[in-house]
């Protein structure tokens, strides 16, 4: 039926159907944006929902139906955002970046550090991230991709994208970790 | 810091993921059940992969629609009517099956159906299966001659690769013909295990008139599109997507 729905919608916005792609923007922009401000940063991220949607609107023919709207609109989001901080970005291509610390570097800490973890520190936190770790941590954890698809979208292997993941997290597990036990 | 916790702590996030073998799960949770250190990080990587995925979409700035509404182009791509002309010789095949549909609509209604949608009236079954399910086989006969000239416009409009909304609008029909069609073939197999079957008839005569009303749609919306008229190509493309 969500197939039936989207094609619909596609078509309507194609045939110029007053509202068609308000009633699209509206529905899909919010996850979108979401997805824009933890890739790109909250900064260019309307700049950059504005662009996704402009392609959209252009390649709303390539939509064949195959996959859900949604996640044609997610994918084209991903790319775009992706492109953005390529151009940002000094590495050539490829997101991924070394750290500082070692990948799966043992705790050190004697038990847990985190306690109720609170929405804008997390956020903020995500913010702190290199854009390669950070990529996957929002794709994976956030978006719930698999390590295959980021892998794909990212043009790195599944290990790759598995010890990022691991980076990232330790990472985040350190910037939310109250001083004392840092 | 144990050895342990060096060989292990790498995989703590495909631990957390459930990502680990049978075998390396079950070794991870040994160790984790004797070294604190592990199951504090196994703890506080649960905790924070449950919170990310609490972090839910983000409402953009609420004139960022008028904004971007302003930079889309003002013309629907459909109704581009730089895109016509090659189309041009297929519109009178959808005129054509208007004809048709007119006469296959008659049969649904006058011999398949004869009184009611909910009962059928004995003196439209003559004696024996076979009346009733010619004039079924008839329907569905007419409805598929009717259909072919919209085959045709389909075809030629996937062809047309290059136009944005034919393509798009293709797509729905070829999806609604399918369906109907499939659920026509579905009545007629019910009809032919039980040809007396008061459900399945009228199954197979509400999958004509889908049929028919998506073949009228597109009739309409085509001959919409072909004058350029906006407007009329966007009511009647509302009506097909109810289709």
């Amino acid at each position: 039926v969500s197939g039936h729905v989207d094609l619909n919608l596609a078509a309507r916005c194609q045939a110029g159907v007053p509202g068609a792609f308000e009633e699209l923007y509206r529905a899909h922009s919010p996850r979108l944006f979401g997805l824009a401000c933890r890739l790109v940063g909250r900064r260019d991220a309307e700049d950059l929902l504005q662009d996704i949607f402009l392609a959209a609107h252009r390649k709303l023919r390539l939509y064949k139906g195959d996959a859900a709207l949604g996640t044609w609109l997610f994918r084209l989001a991903t790319n775009l955002c992706l492109d953005h901080l390529r151009s940002r970005t000094a590495h050539a291509g490829k997101l991924t970046d070394p750290l500082d610390d070692e990948p799966g570097a043992p705790p050190t800490a004697s038990g847990p550090v985190l306690g109720v973890i609170d929405r804008v520190d997390l956020e903020r936190a995500i913010d702190t991230l290199p854009p390669g770790c950070r990529t996957v941590f929002v794709l994976h954890d956030v978006e719930g991709c698999e390590h295959r698809e980021i892998a794909t979208v990212l043009g790195i292997s599944d290990g790759t994208s598995k010890s990022q993941l691991h980076k990232a997290r330790l990472r985040l597990r350190r910037a939310l970790a109250p001083e004392r036990t840092r | 810091m144990t050895e342990p916790c060096r060989t292990l702590a790498p995989q703590v996030s495909a631990y957390v993921d459930g990502e680990l073998s049978p075998t390396d799960a079950h070794a991870f949770a040994r160790h984790v059940d004797t070294c604190a250190a592990c199951r504090g990080l196994v703890q506080d990587l649960q905790r924070l992969r449950k919170a990310a995925r609490t972090l839910g979409p983000i409402a953009p700035a609420s004139d960022l629609w008028t904004r971007l509404q302003h930079q889309l182009p003002s013309d629907p791509p459909s109704v581009a009517a730089a895109a016509r002309p090659r189309l041009g010789g297929v519109w009178w095949l959808a005129a054509t099956a208007v004809v048709a549909l007119g006469a296959a609509a008659w049969l649904i209604d006058r011999r398949v159906l004869p009184s009611s949608s909910t009962e059928l009236a004995p003196s439209a079954i003559p004696a024996g299966n076979a009346a009733p399910l010619d004039a079924v086989e008839t329907a569905v006969a007419e409805i598929d001659r009717a259909a072919q000239p919209y085959a045709a416009v389909l075809l030629e409009l996937e062809r047309s690769a290059a136009d944005v909304a034919d393509t798009g609008l293709a797509r729905v029909l070829r999806a609604q013909l399918d369906a109907a069609d499939r659920a026509i073939a579905a009545g007629r197999a019910a009809l032919a295990i039980d040809p007396e079957s008061t459900i399945a008839r009228e199954a197979l005569v509400d999958a004509l008139r889908r049929k028919h009303a998506v073949i009228d749609a597109a009739g309409t919306l085509l001959q919409e599109v072909q004058r350029l008229d906006p407007e009329r190509a966007a009511r009647a493309a509302v009506l097909l997507t109810k289709g």
